[in-house]
């Protein structure tokens, strides 16, 4: 911690830096893989015990007329179902578990985010990008397995002249790419951006004295704001994979 | 009695629906919050573009050729996905119309 606060440890931006909490030998071939248990891997553990406890606490007693916890657990499962039931219909009630543990996974990361002093995973690319390749790879074997070759038609939307065949076609398949990184660029830079932005405004607090009292209002009506993008963005997050399944499920 | 109950189960179910459709049609509303949406969309599709011409170019020792195609390419492709995402907020209002008009 000492370290930390020779460099600068009070920037926006030192929240979002990686620290190892108990080290771990380098693996790989050429010993350059980092696989040291690290604050990012310690919230990715809360947060799923932290699922865990909430859905399986909540659901405990499985009573008839639902407790207030048990409520909020079959809500959240009611509504990531109807979402997915939406958009995909019938034929995606099969990939509800994996749509319902991203959802779950996601806003509760973002929402430990939102406690001081925690760490905010999904603000990290590397975190975001890995749950989109996830959903890109997986939504396209799916894609391929349901249509065989005739999934290429997705490149080829119906209407377009042969002429323009050859320019359409990459424009469509850089489209398609543009899928996962979008979509982990959406989340982490929701995160980060927000994140900073709070830091900076409370840094104004000290600095500007009695006037402090201005930044400190804004500050509280940013992070409920910020709640609310947490919530916001793991919703979009989930909608979006919801649509990309049912591109692959229903090509047209 | 037994009519009575009958009605008031008429009653609930009315209620029910009624109270489904709101909550559906709040989820509806959030889905044109678009604005950010369509900046990240463009963004992506630039540094995609950039990053797999710079990439093929390191491979194949190409340099700038195949980064200045896939960049325009990227470009397009982000255009392409604003399009796409624009017209469906503005035809249907809702992803779930645009869905069913489609099949």
């Amino acid at each position: 911690m000492s370290e930390a606060s020779n460099t600068g440890s009070h920037g926006p931006l030192h929240q979002f830096e990686i620290q190892s909490l108990i080290d771990l030998p380098l693996i790989g071939v050429n010993k350059n893989i980092d696989i040291s248990f690290t604050n990012s891997s310690l919230l990715m553990v809360v947060a799923v015990i932290a699922i865990t406890v909430f859905l399986a606490g909540g659901m405990r007693r499985g009573a008839l007329v639902p407790s207030r916890w048990q409520s909020i657990a079959e809500l959240s499962y009611e509504f990531v179902a109807g979402t997915l039931k939406d958009i995909v219909e019938a034929s995606g009630r099969k990939y509800f578990p994996f749509v319902f543990s991203l959802f779950m996974f996601i806003l509760f990361c973002n929402l430990l985010g939102m406690f001081p002093y925690s760490f905010t995973v999904t603000s990290h690319i590397a975190v975001t990008f890995a749950l989109a390749a996830v959903i890109f790879v997986g939504v396209t074997a799916i894609g391929f397995i349901k249509h065989g070759f005739r999934y290429f038609k997705l490149f080829l939307p119906a209407g377009v002249p042969v002429l323009l065949a050859p320019v359409f076609i990459p424009i469509e398949i850089f489209s398609y790419f543009t899928r996962p990184v979008s979509l982990s660029i959406r989340l982490a830079a929701n995160m980060m951006a927000g994140h900073v932005l709070l830091k900076v405004i409370a840094g104004f607090i000290v600095a500007m004295g009695i006037a402090g009292v201005l930044p400190l209002l804004f500050t509280v009506i940013l992070v409920g704001f910020e709640v609310f993008v947490a919530i916001l963005q793991a919703y979009i997050f989930m909608v979006l994979t919801c649509v990309y399944l049912n591109d692959a499920i229903h090509l047209h | 009695m037994n009519n009575a109950e009958e009605s008031q189960l008429k009653e609930l179910e009315k209620r029910i629906t009624k109270a489904r459709k709101k909550n559906s049609f709040k989820i509806e509303e959030k889905q044109d919050l678009g604005l950010t949406r369509i900046s990240v969309e463009l963004v992506s599709g630039v540094l995609l573009g950039a990053f797999l011409g710079f990439h093929i170019d390191k491979w194949l020792d190409t340099s700038p050729i195949f980064f200045i195609i896939c960049f325009f390419f990227g470009v397009a492709a982000g255009i392409l996905n604003i399009y796409k995402l624009a017209s469906k907020t503005t035809e249907g209002s809702s992803v779930d119309k645009n869905i069913k008009e489609k099949k």
